[in-house]
């Protein structure tokens, strides 16, 4: 009685244990998805073939002069992935950016 | 109708008979694995160009070459010169896009693509891996511990950004500045954590071969403890199933960098194909000993509840080919790995691989290795290897029995 009692028991832990664990590694997946998401924009793949036609490309900075503001305006549409890329991207003047201002050891420790 | 019957029948026949059920799964799972695969590869996108501005800073017209990019600025001067290089990192390719003014100094370096395991990638963002480039000549030896730091903790991905970056620079000094660099010269690295690896693989091999039980108890806590400490603490290099995903993906790293990474997995794949033994797990696997030294402070025993046995099995195989599948079809083998080793062993991980540590660790002391008996993707893998061995010898057999009797 006793003996069977303790495998109920055990079986319950070993339950629950797999339930939580199975919980923690899909979690886990759609933490890793979510990231990558914004993180990696992965535009790039080594079998690229490049369109003749884009041989010479107009960029969102000339855009802006083309339309006569005479201030450059950036915004090519994969501007949002660009700047979550960890990247370092310096300003016309050559002068470095500020570094990314996300502390992620904080965020991680929030969590 | 009779044919169609009697196929029903063999098949009844077949499923009874207890091998048709595993072939079934097995040749389905690699089909599933292919569609992955296809999927994954043709799912992945090719522009470069609008990312080029990023690195050359004030161009606005970009000219794309052969091999490289030329930045113009708005009268049509050229201001600048960007490429793109390639290495293998700890789960698939990095892929970093680098630019360069005419003065030969770097003004932009940028990840475009990586599948490294994404708790770990967030320490390039914190030590701002990349900015460490910026304004460096391109003949300086951009090498990690000369004039480069690499992210302790992740010194594989490091090294690959590091290589990749090179390349880059190589073809913009060849191409754009005309001043080609000097060939680089690789060597090969093979220290002690390749010498260890190789020791705990003879040590299995032949620990599996010793006929006295004592020896061979002795032998393996050796083997345990020694993998715990060397590949676990001290190198972090245990094998996952990002590695196995990362392999059928094409991902396969330089081999003068990542010799380790080819004697773990070759290893492991040669002694499981033709000796029929799982080398790695009951012998050194680094998680699996710290599983066992725990129950070994409480006595806990292997405990598998009846009649569950089949469906725990299958849970487990489930759960890896889940992974795999994920990791093929999104080109991703880090996101896919769920094991908590690295969380362990560098201390390192997000907070939920942190809570699923703290439930094996708590689960160890009542169990007999619970990770490895319910969970690692790592066991179904083996299994897959020995089911494919074991059809394989099978149809060899019938084969040569036709041919004998013909």
């Amino acid at each position: 009685m006793a003996t069977k009692k303790f495998e109920g028991i055990k079986t319950f832990f070993l339950m629950s244990f797999m339930i939580a664990s199975i919980g923690l590694i899909f979690a886990q997946w759609a933490d890793g998805l979510i990231d990558q998401e914004s993180e990696s924009p992965s535009y790039y793949r080594e079998t690229a073939v490049v369109n003749d036609s884009m041989y010479v490309t107009l960029t969102a900075v000339a855009r802006g002069y083309e339309l006569g503001t005479g201030t450059p305006v950036r915004e090519h549409k994969n501007e949002q992935n660009h700047t979550t890329t960890p990247g370092y991207t310096p300003t016309p003047s050559y002068t470095p950016t500020p570094k990314p201002t996300t502390d992620w050891d904080a965020v991680e420790q929030d969590q | 109708m009779v044919g169609a019957q009697k196929l029903v029948m063999k098949i009844n026949t077949s499923i009874k008979n207890k091998k048709i059920l595993p072939r079934i799964v097995l040749g389905g799972s690699v089909l599933l694995a292919i569609a992955a695969w296809l999927i994954g590869y043709y799912s992945n996108g090719t522009d470069i160009i609008p990312l080029v501005p990023d690195v050359i800073p004030g161009a606005s017209r970009v000219e794309s070459r052969d091999d490289y990019y030329i930045g113009l600025d708005t009268e049509g001067n050229v201001i600048g010169y960007a490429a793109v290089g390639q290495s293998q990192g700890y789960a698939g390719p990095i892929v970093m896009l680098v630019g360069v003014n005419l003065d030969g100094a770097i003004t932009g370096v940028q990840i475009v693509t990586q599948h490294e395991t994404p708790g770990f990638f967030r320490l390039f963002e914190t030590h701002d891996f990349v900015g460490q480039y910026f304004g460096l000549q391109y003949n300086n030896p951009l090498k990690l511990g000369q004039d480069i730091d690499a992210v302790s903790g992740a010194t594989v991905s490091s090294e690959a950004i590091a290589q990749s970056t090179r390349q880059a620079i190589r073809v913009i000094a060849r191409d754009g500045l005309a001043s080609p660099l000097p060939p680089e010269k690789r060597t090969v690295k093979f220290g002690f954590p390749e010498l260890t690896l190789i020791g705990l693989y003879a040590a299995g091999y032949f620990g599996h071969k010793h006929r006295s039980r004592i020896w061979k108890k002795r032998l393996r806590w050796g083997t345990l403890l020694t993998g715990m400490v060397v590949l676990g603490f001290i190198y972090t290099a245990p094998f996952t199933i990002a590695q196995v995903i990362a392999l059928l993906s094409g991902y396969w790293p330089d081999w003068h960098n990542n010799l380790y990474w080819y004697i773990l997995i070759g290893g492991i794949l040669f002694v499981t194909t033709v000796d029929s033994k799982n080398p790695y797990c009951h012998w050194f696997c680094p998680f699996g000993a710290f599983q066992e030294c725990l129950a070994q402070i409480t006595g806990a025993k292997m405990y598998r509840p009846r009649g569950w046995s089949r469906f725990f099995t299958w849970l487990q195989r489930g759960l890896a080919f889940a992974a795999v599948l994920l990791g093929l079809a999104l080109r991703q083998p880090g996101v896919a790995g769920y094991e908590p080793f690295a969380t362990l062993f560098d201390l390192r991980g997000t907070s939920i691989e942190w809570i699923l540590l703290a439930l094996v660790t708590i689960a160890s002391l009542l169990m007999y290795r619970p990770f490895c008996n319910y969970l690692c993707p790592l066991d179904p893998v083996y299994d897959f290897i020995a089911e494919s061995r074991r059809w394989i010898r099978e149809v060899r057999r019938k084969w040569q029995q036709r041919n004998s009797k013909a």
